[in-house]
This record gives C-alpha cells, structure tokens and sequence, in this order.
C-alpha cells in the first residue's frame, strides 16, 4: 500500500512538474511582456532603454533558462511578486485559498445531505414518478451553464426579493457573522445545484446497480427487513465510489468555483486566477494555476486511495 | 527430422523444432518473477502437398497456438519454419505478404470469425481487396464463383452475416479462404461449433474442394471420428509436445504412446476395435507452466516407469513402422 | 459489449425500433432540428420581420416583446429574437465541430494504442490520465487568453474575423479527445482478439486497415454516444469563454456572448439574461437526453438505464 501510494505521489510530482513547464510557457504567451506594459506606461523609454531592461530582467534569455530559474527559486520558496496586488504572491494565495475552501466545503455538505437521500429515494422506487423527476432534475442540473443559474439565482434573490446581495465582496472586511452568511448563501447555491444533479444521479445508478446484485436478494431471502437490507447492505456497498466522487469532483469544483466566484465577487482562488490571468499578472497567475492544478491531482489521489481502502476486494498488494 | 517419406512430394510447409515460449507475471506478490508458459515446445512436423493432416489434442495443448506459429501470426520463440523449401521464419510483414496469398485460414467460431459489420460480398472479397487483385467487376464476379463453389447462392452477397446459420457462415468462411486460390489451408476446429448434421456437409464439402483444387489441409479437431474421416496423417500433442505422428489407419489401430491410447479408449471410434480397458488418466492436465520433468506424461500415463520420471522420450520412429513417431520410452511396445 | 443481433433485420433498423421507443429522446431530436433549422434560417426570418440583427435603434431600447420584436429589444435596440438565432448558428456550429474533431483525434489515437498496446499504449494511457486530472476551465482560460501573435501565426490568419471561432474550436478540442480516446482504446482491445481481425491479418492487411476497415466499425456506436454526449459539455464550455469575453469575439454573436454584459443588465432588463442563457439549456439538455436514449439504443446492454 505504501508503495502504491508512493508511487501516485510521484505520478503527481512529475504531472506537476511537467505543468509547471506548460503553464510557464502558455503565461508566457499571454499578451502584455512586462516591459511592454512598462513602454506603455512611459512613453519617453528608448527601444535601448527597453533592450536593457530586458537583459537586466532576464526576459531576453531562452525559456528554458528563465523557467529554470523560475523553478530553482520557487522550490527554495520564492514563488515571486504580485504585480496586480502589490504583494508577495503567497500573501494574497493562502486567504483566497481558505475562502474557496470554505466555500466546497459548504458546497459540499450540503450536496451530500440533499443529493445523496434523493438518489437513494429514486434507486428505490425505479422509473416511479419520484425517480423521473429526479433524473429529470438531474439532468437539468449538468445542462445548466453555471454562470447562466448565478444570474438567475441574483435575478431572483436579490433583484425580485432584494433578500440577498449579489455581491459578495464583504467577506474578509470586518463583516458580521450573517452578513457573511448572506454573501455565501447565494454562490453556495450555485455551486450546490450543480453537485447534487451530479451526486444524485451517481448514486441512483450505484444503488441500482448493486440492488441488483444476488447478495441483496440473498439478504431478502434470508428475511431481513427491506429497511435493514438496504441500509445495512446496499448502502454501504453503493456509498464506496461516492466517495471517490468527492475527491474527482474537486477538479470540476475549481472550475465551476472559478465562474461563481467571478461572478459574485467573491474572493476566492477562483477569482484568483480568473483575475490575474485577465490582469497579465503572470507570477500570481502561474501559482494560483499551479495550485489548482495540484489540488485537484491531491483530490484524485484522496479518491483513489479512498476507494481501496474502502472496497475490501481491492488490494494494492496485488493478490489474485 | 525431416526425411521425405516414400510419398516423396516436398512438404508445402514445415516446422523445425518449433517452441512458442510465453513470458507471463507471477501470481500476487510474485508479479515481477516473469514465468515462462511453453506453449509450444519442439515440435517438428511437414505437411505434405494435397493430404491433410490432423492435429490432436486436449484443449490447452497448444495446437492454436502451433498453427498460428506456423503461418507466423505469432513470433516463434526458437526453430524454424519452413515455407516451400524456404526459411521464413524470420520474414518481415512485407516479405510474408505475398506469402499470404497461399496459407488461409477457417477459424472455429463461425460467429466471430466473420465480421459483423460487412455484408458476405466484401467479406469475401477482403483478401482481393487486400492483395490488389482485380477491378471491383472482377472481384464481384470472383465472388459469385466462390460461393457457388462452397454451395450457396450467389445473390447472398449484399448480406450480413447475422443473417446466417452456423453453417453457412462456415461455407462463407470457406469461401473466403479460397479467395486467393491459396495451396494450403489451416483450419482450427471449422466444425466442433456446428450441429452434427452440418458437420458432415461441411466436411464433404472440404473433401471435394481438396480433390477439385489440390488443396493442403491442416485440421486441428478434438473429435476423433472426424478426425479419422477426413485426415491423411495424424499427429497427437500434448502439453506443446507432439508425442505420436503416423498415418490415420496406422495410428487408429496401433496407437504407440500411451496418451494416443488413451484418447482412443475415451472416445471410442467406429471400426477400431471393442473398448478392452476402462483405465482412465488419472490426475488433472498439468498446468503449462510447470511441466513434469522427464516424460511431460509421466504423471498421469498407466505405464510410466522410472525411467520417465527423469529423462525425456525422443520423438523418433517406431522399430518397424517406418513414418510412424512417437515420443515415448516404450514405443516399441505392443500395448496389451 | 456491442450485441451481436440475430434477428433478421439489420442492425441499424434494429437500433432505430429501439430508439422510437424513448419518447424523451425523439423529442429532444425533434426539439434540436427545429432549432438548428430556425438558426440557419435566420436571415430569412430577418426578411420576414423586416428587421436586422445589427441595427441599432437606440430609441427602442428594452422594448417588450411585441409584434415586430417577438423577444423584444437588447440594450442597443437590437431584436433579441433575432440575434439569438444568430447566435444559435454560431454555437451550434462551434459545438458540433469541436465535439466532431475531438472525437476525430480521440478515434486515431485510441485505435492505435489499443491496437498497437505496449509502450505507445502506456504513454497514451498516462497521458490521458494526466489531462483528466487537470483542472479544465482554468486552464481553457489561459489557453484562451495567449496573444496568438506570439505564436507566430501568420498575420492574414489572426486578422480573419472568424478567428476566434477557429480558436474556439481548437481550444475546447484540445481536452475533449480523451474521452473517446480511452473508450475506443478499451474497445479497441477487445475487437482486436476476436476472430475476424485474426482472420484478416492472416490474409496480410496492412496495420491501417486493419484499424480503419475492420476494427473502427465496430466501435462506432460508443463513439456516437460520446460524442453525442459530450456536445452539451462543448457548448456549455463554448458559452462560459464567450461570456467572459474569451470566446467567440463581438460582432459574431454567440449564446454566451450574448450574455457578456448580463451582469449588468440584471437590474434593468433580467429577460434578456433569461432568454439566451435559457437556450443554452434547453440546447445541452436536448443533446444530453438524446445522447441518453442513443445509448440505450445502440448499447443496450452498457448501461441499464443509469447515466
């Protein structure tokens, strides 16, 4: 297991490692060179002039040396300077991380207490009216553009009711506790429509999968209770690639937080990147990718490992 | 090894100590110790132009295996084979190409050998097309004849293959074979999937063709009785080894390798004689990849001594049954 | 496994029987011609309500719906109704073609790795892993926001108006190989061991063929559905670039860019954001179904009636 383990760390390593080098190069292609942007902004600045600066800043050099040391200074821990936000780029990374982590986090929660009871309700009544309409919600959940159901939700919440605001730029001001509340509530929204679709129809199709299965009907035979053959057998069985669900959905949670989060306002590792790549502000932009990059290959190594250990018949061991 | 017989035609095709060796994972914590499973383990054997020869054996004996060596769909591990006096084991794709063109092939499932997306026309056609043969007329025509040829009917072309009964499609399957007007053909097991009442008219049909076109048939089958009808020589494998070779009427009724014996005794053949034991095999078929030291039999063989516990039988002639082999230590003995 | 039929049909009359039979499927088809044939039609709807996409009249800003304007005016006086068939040309296209080209690249290269398997097959496997794991929006966004002259394109080409189609287009093709890619790839090795394709290298085709004659018609049905499938993902992608303004550029409208200034227009004119943003759901749900019901049609035995 150890191995094994080890093993998806290094895959991860060298995926990161590699991405480095991509993001690098693609920021790099992004419009606005430094020194372009500093011609702008002085008009008086020679062809000479900006000749100098270049070599001065290293920009004339190949891209192999300048991601090079890139890299050896970012190991050593300089991740470099926030041209957007005038700040050191881990200074500004660490608190929209925590905020988008409070964020699926809450996302989350209330994706497994609402989505998974109704895709275990709808596996238990197959093509009953109950199941269509949760496969229809479902299905309607993913064809939903995320950013179209942000708008409708502010139309409704904040335009039509004037209950809650459509921005969420208190948090991290010296807001109250409901005020915070009221500014997570309608992302938190957003993001948790999508997720339940998502967990809901996965964990119908598990249920039903495994209602299926002759070790339930032998349960049934044996007299149990239909309640304890589903809950004692089914549910634990059906709830092992659920859980894998959660660490897989860390990656299309990134993006679907980076459209909310945009349109909302809120501070988070979402509006991070989307900010600093529409910025030009290539370090913060290159981290902030780097680190979401990184933390979805965590959340699949999370779900992975997650399901071997939970599902008995697996073994990293590799027994027959 | 390889001495022409008195029937003295050069072979068509020919394996020279022959071996199909796997490398295969260990089991659970073993998985990085590779074992090697000998699929096929120096066999050597021709077959000579217009006869048939059959190939016997328990499944698992290797017998797919050794045929798809000798048209060189699998590498061989070690030896050679040999194509109208030529060398080829070693040819590349481009050089076996034309090679094709004389070595066919009738699989066993009449259900997958046929591709289920393309109407019989291009099926058959497939090797014309393949080999550049002909302008689509041509081809068409080609076709028509063909499957007159196996006894159906011409305007079946345009249709699919699961259209047709297991029998048919053998025809089909036949007929495709025969595309390319090939000297020999290798048919595995072509009627152990079909009814028992298809089966003689598939095999009537395969005796005609070889009469009408010379053909050279390798049958691999596992049923005696048709084995005994439609094959010149018999060689008998088992476990990658061929252990008896002979002529069919020699070998029906004086089987020398005990294993030979056995599959006799088993499967009671017509016309060879009142069963006179009911000895069974004892034990389980080894697995291949552990073969028994010695004679790979030994375990399982009524008759083992000593001595075939250690050395290995040389496959080699019966003391005064010229063209019959046999690999065993008692070969010359008369059973009882 | 793909079902082998004995019946007497063909195996394409037979897929169709078991299509009818999805009344959702059928009419989200039905739904999707009608759309895809009013926003091809749009000029000539244009002719019938006498009106022009692009006029601006910005005395009639906002207007409600009305006879000359079924859906209405936009913030600059354009007809909305129009403008959104427009921009259903545009998204429907760019999603079809990028959905096509993805599951043309994923074709190839799942043929020949599970054909070929070994090294090329365990580079291809890690590589599609690795592109799975990444987190997708982030990255398009970036993809999308490089200055394509510092690729070096040729000038002509990055002055062409429909370059941010094309750019689009090769963008969202850029991750969506792999999921075809890694279901023919599994298809590919199972086709590959059966009889027929033995039977055909026997009688000495050459490796293409092989792939593209024998094998690729075998493996069609779960490319379609795939493809079918992830169309909706395309546009749904597509609309989200072309809303933060990285997608398809203004003039050419698209759903999404139809959107750009939605957020604020919220407090002034909330239908037009519902009207856009609700064709682009009805647009994905359509395929999603649909693709839904050619999966039951074409693979009965894949999937029992879940995803």
């Amino acid at each position: 297991m150890t191995r094994y383990i080890l093993n998806r760390i290094g895959q991860t390593a060298i995926v990161i490692a590699i991405m480095s080098f991509v993001i690098y190069g693609l920021i790099g292609l992004m419009p606005g060179d430094p020194i372009d942007l500093m011609i702008a902004a002085d008009p008086k600045m020679t062809s000479a002039d900006a000749a100098e600066l270049r070599e001065l800043y290293g920009l004339d050099k190949p891209i192999y040396e300048r991601y090079w040391n890139w890299a050896l200074a970012a190991l050593e821990g300089d991740l470099g300077y926030s041209r957007l936000y005038a700040q050191p780029v881990l200074d500004v990374l660490w608190p929209a991380l925590a905020n988008t982590l409070i964020l699926l986090g809450l996302t989350m929660f209330f994706s497994i207490i609402i989505g998974l009871p109704l895709g275990i309700i709808a596996a238990l009544k197959p093509y009953s009216k109950v199941d269509y309409f949760v496969n229809f919600l479902a299905f309607g959940g993913i064809s939903t553009p995320s950013f179209w159901l942000a708008l409708l939700l502010i139309i409704f919440f904040s335009v039509q009711l004037g209950i809650l605001p459509a921005s969420a730029m208190v948090i991290g001001n010296n807001a109250g506790f409901w005020e915070h509340a009221a500014a997570l509530a309608l992302p938190v929204m957003t993001l948790t429509i999508h997720s339940i679709a998502s967990y809901s129809r996965h964990m119908r199709s598990n249920m039903i999968e495994i209602m299926r299965r002759d070790y339930i009907r032998t349960a049934r035979a044996k007299g149990s209770s239909e309640q304890r053959v589903v809950l004692k057998h089914a549910l634990r069985n059906a709830l092992i690639p659920v859980v894998t669900i959660f660490g897989l959905d860390f990656g299309t949670l990134f993006s679907g937080a980076l459209v909310t989060e945009t349109i909302f306002a809120y501070p988070g590792m979402g509006k991070l990147i989307f900010d600093s790549i529409m910025g030009n502000d290539f370090n913060m932009a290159l981290i902030a990718l780097l680190f979401a990059t990184l933390m979805t290959m965590i959340g699949n190594l999370l779900a992975d490992l997650g399901y071997g250990w939970l599902d008995p018949r697996i073994s990293y061991q590799g027994n027959s | 090894m390889n001495e022409q017989t008195s029937m003295s035609d050069s072979p068509i095709i020919e394996a020279r100590n022959l071996s199909v060796h796997f490398s295969v994972p260990g089991k659970g914590f073993r998985k990085h110790e590779r074992q090697t499973v000998r699929a096929v383990h120096d066999v050597s054997l021709s077959l000579k132009p217009g006869k048939t020869l059959a190939l016997v054996g328990e499944s698992g004996c290797g017998k797919t295996t050794l045929v798809r060596a000798l048209s060189l769909l699998i590498k061989p591990t070690a030896g050679e084979v040999h194509f109208d006096g030529t060398d080829i084991t070693h040819y590349k794709h481009r050089q076996l190409r034309p090679l094709r063109r004389q070595i066919q092939m009738v699989f066993q499932d009449p259900y997958s050998s046929l591709n289920p997306r393309m109407p019989v026309g291009s099926l058959i056609a497939e090797p014309l097309v393949i080999h550049g043969i002909g302008n689509r007329n041509e081809r068409r025509d080609k076709v028509a004849e063909l499957l007159v040829s196996v006894g159906l009917n011409a305007d079946i072309m345009n249709r699919y293959p699961h259209q047709f009964s297991g029998g048919q499609r053998q025809r089909i399957a036949i007929a495709r074979a025969l595309a390319l007007d090939p000297n020999l053909i290798i048919l595995d097991e072509p009627v152990s999937a079909l009814d028992v009442s298809v089966q003689s008219q598939v095999l009537n049909l395969l005796q005609d063709l070889q009469e009408k076109l010379g053909l050279t048939y390798l049958f691999i089958g596992h049923n005696l009785t048709v084995i005994r009808y439609i094959a010149d020589e018999v060689a008998v494998m088992y476990l990658g080894e061929v252990v008896e070779h002979a002529e069919t009427q020699e070998l029906f009724s004086n089987p020398r390798h005990p294993y030979t014996q056995a599959l006799l005794r088993a499967a009671p053949v017509h016309g060879v004689g009142k069963r006179k034991h009911t000895t069974q095999l004892k034990g389980d078929p080894p697995s291949p990849l552990a073969p028994p030291p010695g004679c790979s039999f030994h375990p399982r063989c009524p008759a083992a001594q000593d001595i075939c516990a250690t050395k290995e039988p040389v496959f080699e002639d019966v003391p005064n049954h010229a063209g019959h082999r046999a690999a065993c230590h008692f070969k010359d003995q008369v059973p009882t | 496994m793909a079902a082998i039929t004995r019946d007497s049909e063909t195996m394409l009359t037979l897929a169709w029987r078991r299509f009818r039979r999805h009344t959702v499927a059928l009419f989200c088809a039905g739904v999707l011609i009608c759309m895809a044939i009013l926003s091809f039609s749009a000029p000539l709807i244009e002719l019938l309500l006498n009106t022009d996409a692009n006029l601006v009249n910005l005395y009639e800003r906002f207007a409600g719906p009305s006879w000359k304007h079924p859906l209405g005016t936009d913030e600059l006086g354009r007809d909305v109704f129009v403008r959104l068939l427009y921009g259903g040309q545009v998204s429907l296209m760019v999603g079809l073609t990028a959905a096509f080209a993805a599951a043309v690249f994923g074709t190839v290269i799942g043929l020949i790795a599970g054909y070929y398997g070994g090294k090329f097959d365990a580079f291809l496997m890690r590589t599609t892993d690795a592109v799975i794991a990444l987190p997708l929006l982030p990255l398009l966004i970036v993809l999308a926001a490089i200055a394509l002259s510092k690729l070096g394109l040729s000038v002509e080409l990055m002055e062409s108006e429909n370059i941010s189609l094309y750019r689009i287009i090769v963008i969202v093709a850029l991750f969506g190989w792999t999921t075809v890619a890694r279901l023919v790839r599994g298809r590919t090795l199972t086709v590959r061991e059966r009889d027929f394709v033995l039977a055909a290298r026997s009688q000495g085709a050459s490796a293409p063929r092989i792939m593209f004659v024998h094998i690729l018609p075998n493996v069609v049905s779960p490319i379609l559905v795939a493809t079918t499938l992830s169309i909706g993902n395309v546009i749904l992608l597509e609309s989200v670039l072309s809303f933060f303004g990285l997608g398809i550029q203004p003039p050419i409208a698209s759903w999404g860019n139809l959107l750009t200034n939605a957020q604020e227009l919220i407090w002034q004119a909330p239908a037009l954001v519902i009207y856009p943003g609700l064709t682009i759901f009805l647009t994905v749900i359509s395929f999603n179904f649909l693709g839904d019901g050619l999966q039951d049609a074409l693979d009965p035995q894949a999937m029992e009636r879940s995803d």
